[in-house]
């Protein structure tokens, strides 16, 4: 029976202290604006990765593509790859103005945050982690759209465009690049993560040192 | 004997040429002593916490923090020295998107410690300052007396050394500055140093502690 009460009392005892100490919240504040525009605009540059990209993959492995001239594939391959490069300097432009705008939006936070003794480190890490989770959810959103985008819309397109002669070449080219889609579905939130976590270090890392 | 806590040596401090704050300056603060800081407005008193604190660098001469050289401390190591020390502002600072709980949390948040280890302390300190009501309430619901026990729970949650207090009682009624200095008064027995400035004298009259008077751009020391 004693044994019995302790349990009650113990469970009683964390319950009222999960009542008193919530979860906390994130300490750098993240819900405004800006962090939901840049959300937006990453998804749809993600998704624009994803469509260029995939229909890049599906190209190349055509019998066409590879009869072109070698000068004609070096040009194709030129532009996609400087089209994608781009694309990724759009967003770590996008990444460093979000994170200038940050470390305005949130000065009076990260001035308290170091009078209280965070480290330079600290906040840092706060502000890099909520461009990462920006950059995650942005990647993933826009990769899966332009992978369903691909899926659902690119068959029509090319049988449209008169590149096959029947059903049954669709079939076996659709499953040829599916592997490379899937590739292509991992690779451009891990590049998208990437760009946005190095971009914001760098960034807020000149920052804080210029200015505390 | 207590140990010496501070020491200011020949400090010297001016804003700009035409503007002198401070004009060699010596001064030895020990453990557990309580010190108020009076002057006129634009006397330097938060000039002179700000220098004690480790935010300002003086201009010539020496701050030594527990014997550690503040001048010569590499700036990327100044928040160790920050730990160390507790500051209560008059406008209170509280983060507006944070609760009662996670501000006072604030600063062992900032040390990486985890949560399980602080939770039990952080809320029998609420307890303390008498904010066991509040603690899921954001700074905005909460009164001017509130949110400066809040401030004071927040700057005493991680055992400083020194505690800093700018003008605690600038905002609050009289009833509620007779608290926040009794709270003073219970952390100072425990043996932590206390520097607040103020030019309450009410608040002065009700505590025996020695006075830094700034003028003149010297300071003048009377004993308790």
């Amino acid at each position: 029976m004693n044994i019995i009460n302790k349990v009650i009392n113990k469970s009683e005892a964390k319950r009222v202290m999960k009542q008193l100490a919530p979860r906390p919240s994130s300490i750098i504040s993240s819900t405004n604006f800006h962090s939901k525009y840049l959300f937006i605009v990453i998804s749809l540059l993600s998704y624009l990765i994803t469509i260029l990209l995939t229909s890049f993959v599906i190209l190349i492995g055509q019998p066409e593509f590879s009869a072109l001239s070698i000068g004609m594939i070096q040009t194709s391959l030129i532009s996609w790859v400087t089209l994608i490069f781009i694309i990724f300097i759009i967003i770590s432009y996008i990444i460093i103005y979000g994170t200038h705008t940050s470390i305005i939006y949130n000065r009076n936070t990260i001035n308290i945050l170091i009078q209280l003794g965070a480290s330079n480190n600290f906040v840092i890490s706060k502000i890099v982690y909520s461009f990462t989770k920006i950059g995650l959810t942005a990647g993933l959103t826009g990769s899966f759209a332009g992978l369903i985008t691909i899926i659902f819309i690119n068959p029509f397109l090319l049988q449209i465009s008169g590149l096959f002669n029947n059903i049954s070449d669709l079939v076996v080219v659709s499953s040829n690049s599916v592997y490379a889609q899937y590739y292509i579905f991992i690779l451009i939130p891990l590049f998208i993560i990437a760009v946005c976590s190095i971009s914001s270090y760098v960034t807020v890392k000149r920052l804080v040192k210029k200015y505390y | 004997m207590a140990d010496t806590l501070l020491s200011l040596e020949n400090v010297y401090h001016r804003y700009s040429i035409s503007r002198d704050i401070f004009n060699d300056i010596s001064l030895n603060i020990k453990e557990g002593d309580f010190y108020f800081i009076t002057g006129s407005s634009g006397a330097g008193k938060t000039t002179f916490l700000k220098l004690l604190s480790s935010s300002l660098r003086p201009t010539s001469g020496s701050v030594l923090f527990s014997g550690v050289n503040l001048n010569t401390i590499p700036q990327n190591k100044i928040y160790l020295i920050k730990r160390k020390i507790g500051f209560v502002f008059q406008d209170f600072r509280l983060l507006p998107h944070l609760t009662t709980y996670e501000n006072v949390a604030l600063p062992l948040k900032v040390q990486n410690k985890k949560e399980k280890n602080y939770k039990k302390d952080v809320v029998e300190l609420l307890n303390w300052v008498n904010l066991e009501h509040c603690t899921h309430s954001y700074p905005n619901y909460l009164s001017g007396g509130e949110q400066q026990r809040a401030a004071i729970a927040r700057a005493v949650i991680s055992t400083p050394k020194l505690i800093l207090a700018d003008e605690p009682t600038g905002n609050v009624d009289y009833e509620n500055s007779k608290k926040i200095l009794s709270l003073f008064s219970e952390m100072n027995k425990l043996g932590t140093t206390i520097i607040i400035a103020t030019h309450d004298e009410s608040l002065i009259s009700h505590k025996r502690a020695s006075i830094i008077n700034i003028e003149n751009n010297g300071i003048r020391i009377r004993s308790k």
